[in-house]
């Protein structure tokens, strides 16, 4: 039973050390749905098991014991943990919790001003928004009806067809609700720190996604790459770089460019099993475990019943 | 109507216009934004999503020639919508991971970076759109 419980914690850490190789090895459009499914299963197994193992600890306590109208003494033989572990597990899984919970506040605050914002701007059917404004920007807001904002700037950068490609990109994001799986991955990032490269891989991936959708639209993968090359260089050189730069040697936009300008990578259709396989041990553990704790708390429940009983 | 463009999924012929339209400095006829869009596109087509954008109140026309010249709305709601994108672009930067709720076409760029997309550009460089 305690090994068991050890599962949702190797999945994690398997899962941070395989994502990058994981998620080379699906097509982007299937990575970012098993990804984010994954981190979910995971990061809620994770919790469970640590509630589980705190629940397991207290309920050792004479006065909890007496609460719950359990008899402490049916349960403390079987219960291999001591208080002292119980009261950590308590605590870290509080923490990973209040992790959460801060992510969810943010990230609603943000939602509802983005949703605020996109009423005024008056988003017709094609959802584009043109602002009159020569610094390049580009990009899609998720909140709302959703909508696609470029500046006059960034338009004159690109050709018609670079043009056309930033378009679809962005009309991409928009049509397979991208920011969904970015928030929710993110989200189990927040309750499980471990899954923090996994987050970052499904990113990625709804990139390389658009990216695809994009070169499928224009019918040219180099132009999509230029369009980015352009745009990125363009706003790099104006030196707006935000004050913290990323001291990775890999930025997100160099893997995009590559994969739009080097052969198509070979797909390993088992990457997507280990994944489901993955999730669904962290499923039947939680479950498990849950279900074990359940009925030790029923027998504890009847003995201290007979207990009464007997002493009457 | 005329069926769908292929290779464009719905509206993103729309987009494109809009997008055209918005970087010339005088109303553009048809055949210009035809020319513009350099893809191969039938004349007809353009002109039926034309009228369609014009229908919906998205652009203004006026006569030109045997024809009409099509230039984007301008005015109060066109200069409101783009303060207010102004305003969300910088509220929503704010935030401690701007990229939550905004998926930006571009990222910040290493100098490694800069190099790789430098070269790309100068291997694919063409005289008529080859940035300085």
């Amino acid at each position: 039973m305690m090994l068991l419980g050890l599962i949702p914690l190797v999945a994690s850490v398997l899962l941070a050390r395989t994502s990058g190789s994981l998620s080379r090895r699906l097509s982007p459009r299937a990575a970012a749905p098993l990804l984010t499914l994954v981190a979910l299963a995971t990061s809620a197994a994770t919790g469970v098991v640590l509630c589980l193992a705190a629940f397991g600890a207290v309920a050792q306590l004479p006065f909890v014991a007496a609460v719950g109208g359990w008899s402490q003494s049916t349960w403390r033989p079987w219960d291999q943990l001591s208080a002292r572990w119980g009261v950590a597990a308590a605590a870290v899984a509080a923490g990973l919790l209040t992790g959460a919970c801060a992510y969810l506040v943010r990230v609603s605050r943000e939602l509802v001003q983005a949703h605020r914002a996109c009423r005024g701007l008056a988003v017709g059917d094609d959802k584009l928004v043109i602002t009159r404004d020569e610094h390049p920007t580009a990009y899609a807001v998720s909140a709302g009806m959703g909508a696609i904002v470029v500046s006059t700037g960034m338009l004159r950068l690109l050709s018609a067809g670079e043009r056309r490609a930033l378009l679809a990109h962005e009309a991409s994001h928009l049509r397979h609700h991208h920011a969904g799986y970015v928030l929710l991955a993110q989200l189990a990032a927040a309750a499980n720190p471990l899954l923090r490269p996994l987050a970052r891989s499904v990113r990625l991936s709804v990139e390389l996604w658009a990216d695809q959708d994009a070169a499928a639209e224009v019918g040219d993968r180099r132009i999509v790459a230029q369009a980015l090359a352009r745009a990125s260089l363009a706003v790099s050189r104006r030196g707006r770089r935000p004050a913290v730069t990323l001291a990775i040697a890999e930025t997100d936009v160099s893997v995009r460019v590559r994969a739009l300008t080097s052969r198509p990578p070979r797909l390993y259709p088992w990457a997507a099993a280990v994944v489901l396989v993955l999730a669904l041990a962290c499923g039947t553990t939680a479950v498990t475990l849950t279900w074990a704790m359940h009925q030790r708390i029923e027998i504890a429940q009847l003995a201290y019943a007979q207990a009464q009983v007997g002493a009457r | 109507m005329l069926p769908e463009t292929p290779g464009r999924p719905r509206g993103a012929l729309e987009r494109e216009i809009l997008a055209c339209l918005a970087l010339a400095d005088r109303p553009l006829s048809p055949a210009e934004v035809r020319a513009e869009l350099g893809d191969q596109l039938a004349y007809t087509t353009v002109m039926t999503t034309l009228s369609r954008l014009h229908a919906k109140g998205a652009i203004s026309r006026q006569p030109a020639g045997r024809g009409y010249a099509y230039a984007l709305t301008g005015g109060p709601a066109e200069a409101q919508a783009s303060m207010t994108a102004h305003r969300m672009l910088k509220l929503l930067e704010a935030g401690s991971d701007r990229e939550r709720v905004l998926s930006r076409f571009i990222a910040d760029l290493s100098h490694d970076d800069e190099r790789l997309l430098g070269d790309l550009l100068a291997d694919s460089a063409r005289p008529d759109t080859d940035s300085p």
